[in-house]
């Protein structure tokens, strides 16, 4: 079934596309730096990693939900993969990694669709306490001394691609299947529009939920063992901002906050914009304080933004009374 | 029957938590029921307090602040750089209005740029810390004047001077909630934004004054934080988001209903303060503090959804 769109979609893709290429021209007047071979292959690198995690993310956007877990996710696959590599191999590690992102994901998803926990709350929740277990079983250290090979996923090459942007390429041509060519990718669209209009219609919406917010927990997770592998070590901190930067990416990207709608080009885009932006930042030698500065300006920003783009939406009285008022999706 | 058990548990249930975990606590620690350990609490949960009264206001207004943590460390700084430059006085209006003014942008976007409370509060939260840092570049400001510690470490005739200001500021909200038209109002958009405001009520307004509230009283909390730390620090208040929250939900308050109490957030900070004092005593791990604490908000929340059998689709 064909959603509404907002207008001139296309323009939009353009439009954020040549924003990516005059913050690159920018950067690159400003800091030559900014365009040598070592540096743009790690700036894509790091867009890669990014980008996995923000391809779960739209997903759960896309289906109208949010996940404010992906950085204590991502603790828990990079500690809990480093720890089994060191006594079952980087096999059984990164297989383990994917598992307990799934499983994260899946608890999320039933405590939100079966147990009518806000998405917000559940997520922000596992956020917290994953975290906290994360730095528990690492005892807050970082797990070193990873066996040879390790570092493939992160640092290595097929030719003269780096893995991680193979990976991603791969990730985006699945998902991007899942969300177009799938029922489950039909059935997140139709839920992100209106969640209780699809479940009238019939469509058991929960499993639907319940599988995004796996799906985003199996991408966090090989974001997180790619960002591990690379690092040679499994930590608790591995990534601390990832769920803003994913949420930011997606906003940027131009896919809507509230759901119902986006391509995945877009959260490629927008984890591109972002990861040039935090490279151009240490580039120019900017505190990491001044960093956090900005990534939160962004944010405000860009939501924003977007939310001025689209208050032009047709959307009934009741509709927007339930999304402002935080009722509960159905089960 | 059931009917019975939900009415008492809502006016008793959480007094009986707070005498439950005081005497496990007890049980656990010898050194848990000193009167040493009770003022300690006591101070403790003043601070707590106060940032949660602030989140509380978020909480009727339908959202949640997650930038009190990050307010306390900015309105800290500002505490303590305003109180070096021109005196006590000055530094402590000066971290009320930082605080305030901090709450008042996040208000600003949320209110007339739709910009969903939770998102935008972290994204103020990762403005204010990194402006802090940005200010003191992590070092603490210290060399404050001896009268500033007072306000945190000292004492009222035999009272903690932050018990004393928590509960004059406790009892300012409760009558300012509940017996005027700006209390009124607050109340009236949470639950359902539309009809407040075909009702005539400014809700982009009152939006904005709700998480300006919620900053001021962040800045208050600053304000007593950094006197009992004697120095203003950018790495103040981790922790204290999540506790405020944990405060709010424990008290029995439902999320994103409009709904709110400040002597339930009072109650319910009570109990937070009790429940990590309590294992801090006890020599468990801080981060198992961490995960209970993330637990409860969840667990706190799923059950305040099955007690109100709302959304019947």
């Amino acid at each position: 079934m064909k959603l509404k769109r907002p207008p001139k979609s296309q323009w939009e893709q353009a439009g954020i596309v040549t924003i990516l290429v005059v913050i690159c021209v920018v950067i690159a007047l400003l800091e030559p730096r900014f365009l040598s071979r070592s540096n743009l292959l790690n700036v894509l690198r790091l867009s890669a990693i990014l980008a996995l995690a923000t391809y779960g993310q739209a997903v759960v956007i896309i289906g109208g939900g949010i996940d404010l877990s992906i950085g204590s996710i991502a603790a828990m696959v990079s500690v809990l993969s480093a720890m089994m590599t060191s006594t079952l191999g980087i096999i059984p590690g990164f297989v383990i990694g994917v598992l307990v992102g799934a499983a994260l994901g899946g608890i999320n998803g039933v405590l939100i669709s079966q147990f009518r926990v806000p998405a917000f709350i559940a997520t922000f929740g596992m956020l917290v306490y994953a975290e906290g277990i994360a730095n528990y079983i690492s005892k807050g250290a970082p797990i070193e001394f990873m066996p040879e090979g390790f570092g493939f996923l992160g640092s290595g090459y097929i030719g003269p691609i780096p893995v991680p942007i193979i990976i991603a390429v791969m990730m985006f041509i699945l998902v991007h299947l899942l969300l177009n060519r799938t029922k489950l990718g039909r059935c997140l669209f139709a839920i992100g529009g209106n969640d209780r209009a699809t479940w009238l219609s019939g469509v058991d919406v929960g499993k639907y939920r319940i599988s995004s917010y796996v799906s985003s927990g199996v991408l966090t997770g090989l974001a997180a063992l790619v960002l591990t592998s690379r690092i040679n070590s499994g930590q608790a901190n591995i990534a601390p901002s990832l769920p803003f930067d994913t949420i930011a990416a997606v906003a940027i990207g131009g896919i809507s906050l509230y759901g119902g709608e986006g391509k995945l080009i877009q959260a490629v885009l927008g984890a591109t914009i972002i990861s040039v932006i935090n490279n151009a930042l240490n580039l120019i030698n900017v505190s990491t304080y001044v960093q956090m500065m900005v990534m939160g300006g962004v944010i405000l920003i860009a939501v924003s933004f977007d939310n001025l783009r689209r208050s032009g939406s047709k959307k009934s009285l009741l509709v927007r009374a339930g999304e402002i008022s935080g009722l509960e999706p159905p089960k | 029957m059931k009917a019975i058990i939900k009415n008492y548990w809502s006016s008793l249930g959480i007094p009986i938590i707070i005498a439950f975990l005081f005497i496990f606590f007890s049980i656990i620690s010898t050194n848990f029921a000193t009167a040493d350990n009770i003022r300690n609490i006591m101070r403790q949960a003043s601070m707590l307090m106060l940032a949660s009264f602030g989140q509380t206001f978020a909480v009727i207004s339908g959202g949640l602040d997650i930038s009190v943590g990050s307010i306390v460390a900015l309105a800290s700084v500002v505490t303590a750089m305003g109180t070096l430059k021109g005196g006590i006085l000055l530094g402590c209006l000066a971290g009320c209005v930082c605080g305030a003014l901090l709450g008042a942008t996040s208000g600003f976007f949320i209110a007339w740029f739709r910009v969903n409370p939770i998102i935008a509060t972290i994204g103020m939260m990762s403005l204010a810390r990194g402006l802090a840092f940005f200010l003191t570049d992590g070092i603490p400001i210290t060399g404050l004047p001896k009268g500033f510690a007072w306000i945190g470490s000292g004492y009222l005739w035999f009272i903690p001077v932050p018990v004393v200001i928590a509960l004059l500021i406790l009892g300012l909200l409760y009558f300012l909630l509940s017996e005027t038209v700006f209390g009124r109002n607050t109340f009236a958009f949470g639950g359902n934004e539309e009809s407040a405001r075909l009702a005539g009520i400014n809700v982009k307004l009152y939006k904005l004054l709700a998480y300006m509230a919620s900053g001021l009283l962040a800045g208050i909390a600053a304000i007593v934080i950094s006197s009992r730390a004697n120095s203003g620090q950018a790495t103040l208040g981790y922790g204290l988001t999540l506790e405020s929250i944990a405060s709010v939900v424990i008290g029995g308050t439902r999320l994103f209903s409009g709904e709110g109490s400040v002597t339930r957030a009072f109650m319910g900070a009570i109990v937070i303060t009790i429940l990590g004092t309590g294992m801090d005593l006890a020599g468990i791990s801080p981060y198992i503090r961490q995960i209970t604490l993330g637990v409860i908000i969840v667990i706190a929340v799923m059950l305040s959804k099955i007690r109100s059998h709302k959304g019947g689709y």
